[in-house]
């Protein structure tokens, strides 16, 4: 569950704008997500773009190799909306037991 | 610049990679982007650990199965080996004029080549990567292997000679010429398609001797002083070829 959780968080930050892989994990882990290892995003930025959820492009950058750019498609627009209601779904389950507070 | 354990880490996973037939520009893509955001966090003070976890055989296995498998790539790369290794045995013998068939040769050969691949393939793949940082122990370990399929092979040529043995074919002086053409083709072809001049080399390393024999008066080729700066010659210009593919092994990385 926790797998499908985090692409749904990168799709979210992609669709801000474009960014690249370094820049992505620095954001995740500056909202909070702190015991992940960085490199976790890979495998699922691949798979997102062999799903056309993603498109990259290279870019130069000021100092060292060439940065991979993520955009989202509107395939990925879409996965990302359904994340969303999916998402608001299981929060509001979880705290609902948490809290104990549904009947 | 990259620490050694990243550097180290981007060529296993290049070798994982390659070994389980995923797409060449796939694979640099991915190393690209993990060199990029390796030497950016190490940068900024980052470990490897950070980024590829624990256990760096575990995220291997996660990027390799995010990837496709490049079946146009296995069914041309398989059969080219092949065929690359048929060349090896045969070009030698038909050149020296020898070219010839037997059931042993075919049955306990082909177990032989079977062999003599899953010797190397470890050796490429599990050995080679984990010590491509030392190089003095890479060569090392790449003579020994070496050394080691030779002298199996060495050993199974005598052992077949005191089998009794059925020959199937032996080639005239004509289709011994053929054979040689046709294993000239295929090494070209090879070398074409893997765009490394390695395979001319050897060829040519195999052509020597037998040419020699061939060619050279029988009193010069059986006159130690010959023999020995012929030995001597040999070396140098395999010491010389040795050093000119490291150093343009080396620039290209």
């Amino acid at each position: 569950m926790l797998k499908g959780i985090l692409d749904g968080c990168i799709l979210s930050i992609i669709q801000e704008g474009e960014i690249y892989g370094y820049e992505l994990a620095e954001k995740l882990q500056g909202y909070g997500f702190h015991s992940f290892s960085e490199g976790t995003i890979y495998p699922l930025l691949l798979r997102m773009q062999k799903e056309n959820l993603v498109t990259t492009t290279l870019k130069k950058s000021t100092a060292g190799p060439k940065r991979k750019y993520y955009s989202l498609t509107t395939k990925g627009e879409e996965e990302l909306e359904q994340f969303k209601l999916r998402w608001e779904e299981i929060s509001l389950a979880v705290n609902n037991v948490m809290n104990k507070g549904g009947h | 610049m990259l620490s050694q354990k990243a550097e180290q880490f981007l060529i296993e996973l290049r070798m994982y990679l390659i070994q389980r037939g995923k797409k060449d520009q796939d694979i640099q893509e991915i190393i690209d982007e993990l060199e990029a955001h390796l030497i950016e966090a190490e940068q900024n003070g980052k470990n490897i650990d950070d980024i590829i976890g624990k256990s760096p055989k575990q995220y291997m296995k996660s990027i390799g199965e995010s990837l496709p498998f490049d079946k146009k790539q296995m069914f041309t790369l398989v059969p080219m080996s092949i065929l690359l290794v048929l060349a090896i045995l045969s070009y030698s013998p038909a050149i020296y004029g020898e070219f010839s068939l037997s059931k042993n040769m075919l049955f306990f050969g082909s177990i032989m080549v079977v062999l003599s691949f899953a010797l190397f393939s470890v050796f490429l793949f599990k050995g080679a990567p984990k010590l491509v940082k030392s190089l003095v122990w890479l060569i090392v370990l790449n003579i020994a292997v070496s050394l080691f399929v030779a002298g199996v092979w060495v050993a199974f040529y005598f052992w077949l000679q005191d089998q009794p043995d059925t020959l199937l074919f032996t080639a005239t002086e004509t289709q011994n010429y053929m054979i040689v053409a046709a294993c000239v083709i295929i090494f070209i072809a090879f070398s074409i398609y893997s765009k490394s001049w390695i395979i001319i080399f050897m060829a040519l390393s195999f052509s020597i001797a037998p040419i020699g024999n061939r060619f050279i008066p029988e009193e010069i080729n059986k006159d130690p002083f010959f023999i020995t700066i012929a030995g001597i010659l040999g070396s140098i210009i395999t010491i010389v070829i040795l050093v000119f593919l490291f150093k343009r092994a080396n620039k290209a990385g």
